[in-house]
């Protein structure tokens, strides 16, 4: 990812003094533990994660959280190049992804928060379809037992590999001038996402697993035949070729 | 019976007319009104259900205040080779199993089939 593909910049040249920590909370929403770089990538491999040109240092960063939902604002990352030029990269709104997590604390909160680069392909999605994240949202908070029997909770993985998965069929559709019809989505006991869609007779369920490992599953229902047929699918392009089959005629 | 000893606890047969009820969360409650088949998928193969002859729709849901309640046929789910039967628990002597693999076909088979006797007062 370039840097400068969806994030702004803004280049300040290096003072004599280093930028002081009420520079750093001025600058940003001041609800955040400032933690240094090296803390939050402490090892060189993550750092490939930040998708970084490697003459940079992640000096420090900062942005506004919120365990409850897992969409962070106005989130800043400083940084030096060997010249000792400082860079800052301001991201107006991250959305969580399954790739590219930044680990960031919020100060108060008793859990690591995954956060991401804002992903483009995302942010036209979620734009257009905000009820998907509003109800990832509320799955996401659902504590173990929740459905009484012993349910467990949706992990931050299974949900941001939901929403790659809705964001990736909602632009192959896109291109092709049709709509994602809204999915019902629903919690399942294993920590699994279930979406659903029916149109007419016929109904469509696509599982996302709990597990990575697993593959995605696919029911397709057509309840004026009494079929149900069970498929695993390997990508979303599979997921569109579905709802394709929903929507005709 | 001494102090210490406890009743034994009848295992009673269910037919294949017998209704069970399965608490059921607000989240998998479409807009239509059905229920998801997600309401029917458990961790392991045996799904957790009261046996309505043993109980009432009010004890089921007792201490579930956000949840409704469905109801589905023992007989039906045997047809999807699923097996059912009492499994009295010292918390509730209504409890049963039906066990058996729920592929994402049988779960939804079930949820066609099965009737919401009492929605969840509110969906969240």
């Amino acid at each position: 990812m370039p840097l400068g593909t969806f994030v702004d910049t803004e280049y300040q040249e290096k003072s004599s003094v280093s930028p002081s920590l009420e520079e750093w909370q001025s600058d940003f929403a001041s609800d955040v533990t400032i933690h240094d770089a090296e803390t939050l990538l402490p090892i060189a491999g993550e750092r490939e994660l930040w998708a970084l040109p490697d003459e940079f240092t992640p000096v420090t960063s900062s942005g506004r959280v919120s365990a409850n939902s897992y969409v962070i604002g106005n989130f800043g990352l400083r940084l030096k190049d060997k010249a000792n030029l400082e860079y800052t990269l301001l991201i107006s709104s991250a959305f969580l992804t399954n790739k590219d997590i930044i680990p960031v604390h919020a100060a108060g909160q008793k859990d690591w928060v995954a956060a991401t680069w804002r992903d483009p392909r995302l942010s036209l999605f979620l734009n257009r379809c905000p009820q998907v994240l509003s109800k990832m949202t509320e799955i996401m908070k659902l504590t173990n037992n929740w459905d009484s029997y012993e349910g467990v909770s949706v992990s931050f993985e299974t949900s941001a590999r939901t929403i790659a998965v809705l964001g990736e069929t909602f632009l192959m559709l896109h291109r092709i001038s049709q709509n994602l019809p809204i999915p019902f989505i629903a919690p399942c006991p294993d920590g699994s996402i279930q979406l659903e869609w029916e149109k007419d007779q016929k109904e469509l369920e696509i599982i996302i697993p709990f597990s990575a490992d697993q593959q995605i599953r696919a029911l397709r229902t057509m309840r004026e035949k009494e079929e149900f047929i069970e498929e695993t699918i390997n990508s979303s392009s599979d997921v569109a070729e579905y709802l394709l089959w929903l929507m005709e005629d | 019976m001494s102090v210490h000893e406890t009743k034994p606890v009848t295992i009673i047969e269910i037919s294949d007319e017998d209704q069970l009820y399965r608490r059921i969360f607000p989240l998998h409650i479409k807009e239509n009104g059905q229920v998801s088949s997600a309401a029917f998928k458990s961790k392991d193969p045996k799904l957790s259900v009261d046996v309505a002859k043993l109980t009432t729709p009010k004890k089921s849901l007792l201490s579930y205040p956000q949840h409704g309640l469905a109801s589905i046929i023992a007989g039906f789910c045997r047809k999807l080779s699923q097996k059912v039967y009492h499994d009295p628990l010292p918390e509730n002597l209504a409890h049963g199993i039906v066990e058996g693999k729920k592929t994402d076909s049988i779960a939804k088979k079930i949820a066609l089939c099965a009737i919401l006797i009492i929605p969840p007062p509110s969906t969240l």
